[in-house]
């Protein structure tokens, strides 16, 4: 029940713009050439499910964002934990992290074309750099979140150095890397379409831009709807993987 | 066990100078006593404690642990002013997290996490977190926690300081309970006189800072003890003496009572 509840507030709003749009879209207020029924789009959109299309923009898409987002993830995480463990390291970093953090991650991306060629390889390095970034910055925040109490009290009890890294750090440190993990899979979809349109034709951003060239509204509209849905799905099942993990944070409603 | 003290100096390096903390302390615990140690607020008394657990290294001086033959295990184990429940883990494995690092079996902690859970009214709340409990309640669990651990000596830290006053008067009565069967030695500190003499053996004034033992006091109400059992005159006669050492105004109703 409450999880129905979640959904209908989650979908009420997306779900009523698409009927007022649909509605408009019928009697000729929205110009249909611009703005094509929603039942039409979705009508392309399983055409397009059925005969591959769209398995194979996705297809590219998703393999840059899961690549670029394991690696740069995992190497961040390990930057950020050794700043927050390390003083000399974290002196040694911080500043540059910082600057990284606000530059745009795309200003790199000529660079690295010019590097690795036009193909998959600087795509999927500039969306792993976008997420080392925010992996390094909310790891160090995480190990800073552990604080001392903690530790000392788990030392008073007789934890072994093993069991204050699982019973202990892990589990304090969980939330703050959480919130680094969320922010990273946004970033990596950000800079990965991104690229994919100043570079490909492929995936969705070339889905989204050959049906611009061709005028294939509904196409269009089929893509930058993919897009979104696919941000939704991460975001989603990110919370559910940190409900699971994180039982004892009350995740506020929705 | 006892822990002895011998001529304890701690001072701590401030922005421009150093504080001097503790000035040539010494003190003794003696087997199975409810020793207290009252001070002015900032004197240290938090200091001595972490001295004790070993938490801390003294600038200068000596702790030192003098084992005896009865006792239960070699630890020294303090509960905090804030109860530092750790909040990833429920209540049950809050309170088992000692035996749980000393390699007791899960089945075997459970149950002997349970008949104190139930004494002290927190049964069916075993796998709640601790953002879902009162101050109160979290604060039980942290003394369950310590006297699972079987600890030689106990130190608690002003542990009912967040306390209401309610809340604090019936966990009171709960620590002696848990003590009484218990018989280990607890070094309590606290800025509350009545809270010292209603639950110590032995009563230590601290000085201002830097602190050392200037009075020390026993208490010979008879035990089993709850509010109200001690012979007022004798009890107003201690608070009237220690409210001296601490040099604070005795209030008249206490004047005349002494």
């Amino acid at each position: 029940m409450n999880s129905l509840r979640q959904v209908a507030w989650a979908l009420w709003v997306p779900l009523t713009a698409l009927a007022v749009w649909q509605v408009l879209a019928t009697y000729g207020v929205l110009n249909s050439l611009f703005f094509p029924r929603p039942t039409e789009i979705v009508r392309i959109g399983a055409e397009m499910a059925v005969n591959g299309e769209l398995y194979v923009a996705l297809q590219s898409t998703l393999q840059n964002i899961l690549i670029g987002y394991v690696l740069g993830c995992s190497a961040g995480l390990a930057c950020g934990v050794a700043m927050g463990r390390y003083a000399a390291v974290r002196r040694s970093l911080e500043t540059v992290i910082a600057a990284l953090y606000s530059t745009p991650k795309l200003s790199l991306f000529p660079l690295l074309l010019l590097l690795f060629g036009v193909n998959d390889v600087p795509r999927i390095l500039i969306t792993a750099i976008a997420c080392f970034i925010v992996l390094a910055f909310h790891g160090q925040d995480a190990v800073d979140a552990v604080g001392r109490t903690y530790p000392e009290v788990a030392a008073v009890y007789g934890a072994t150095p093993s069991m204050l890294v699982r019973k202990v750090y892990i589990p304090a440190a969980l939330p703050t890397l959480f919130t680094g993990l969320r922010l990273a899979v946004g970033r990596a979809m950000v800079v990965a379409i991104s690229v994919e349109m100043v570079s490909s034709n492929q995936g969705l951003s070339g889905l989204i831009w050959l049906s611009w060239q061709s005028f294939a509204v509904e196409k269009l509209f089929v893509g930058v709807a993919i897009a979104g849905l696919l941000g939704a799905f991460f975001h989603v099942s990110l919370r559910w993987l940190e409900k699971r993990l994180i039982p004892w944070k009350t995740v506020a409603a929705g | 066990m006892k822990l002895r003290c011998t001529n304890l100096n701690q001072s701590f390096s401030g922005a421009n100078d150093r504080v001097e903390v503790l000035r040539d302390l010494n003190l003794e615990t003696r087997e199975r006593e409810f020793l207290t140690i009252v001070g002015p607020s900032g004197c240290g008394k938090t200091t001595i404690l972490r001295l004790l657990a070993g938490l801390a290294k003294p600038t200068d001086g000596l702790v030192e642990r003098l084992p005896a033959a009865g006792d239960q295990s070699d630890r020294v184990l303090m509960v905090f002013q804030e109860d530092n429940l750790f909040p990833w883990l429920n209540l049950i494995d809050n309170a088992c997290f000692g035996l749980e690092m000393q390699g007791v079996s899960r089945e075997d902690r459970e149950r002997r996490c349970r008949i104190w859970m139930e004494r002290v009214g927190l049964a069916g709340r075993e796998k709640a977190y601790p953002h879902e409990l009162s101050t109160g309640m979290k604060q039980r669990v942290a003394l369950i926690r310590a006297f699972l651990s079987d600890p030689a000596v106990l130190l608690l830290d002003e542990p009912f300081a967040a306390l209401d006053y309610q809340t604090r008067l019936r966990m009171q009565h709960d620590l002696l309970e848990l003590w009484d069967e218990s018989n280990r030695s607890i070094v309590f500190v606290t800025h509350d006189v009545d809270e010292g003499i209603f639950l110590s053996d032995r009563i230590l004034v601290l000085s201002n800072r830097p602190s050392t033992v200037i009075e020390e006091f026993e208490v010979r109400t008879p035990r089993p003890r709850n509010a109200g059992s001690a012979p007022p005159t004798e009890t107003i006669d201690l608070k009237r003496k220690i409210l001296t050492a601490l040099q604070l105004p005795v209030g008249k109703a206490l004047r005349a009572a002494g």
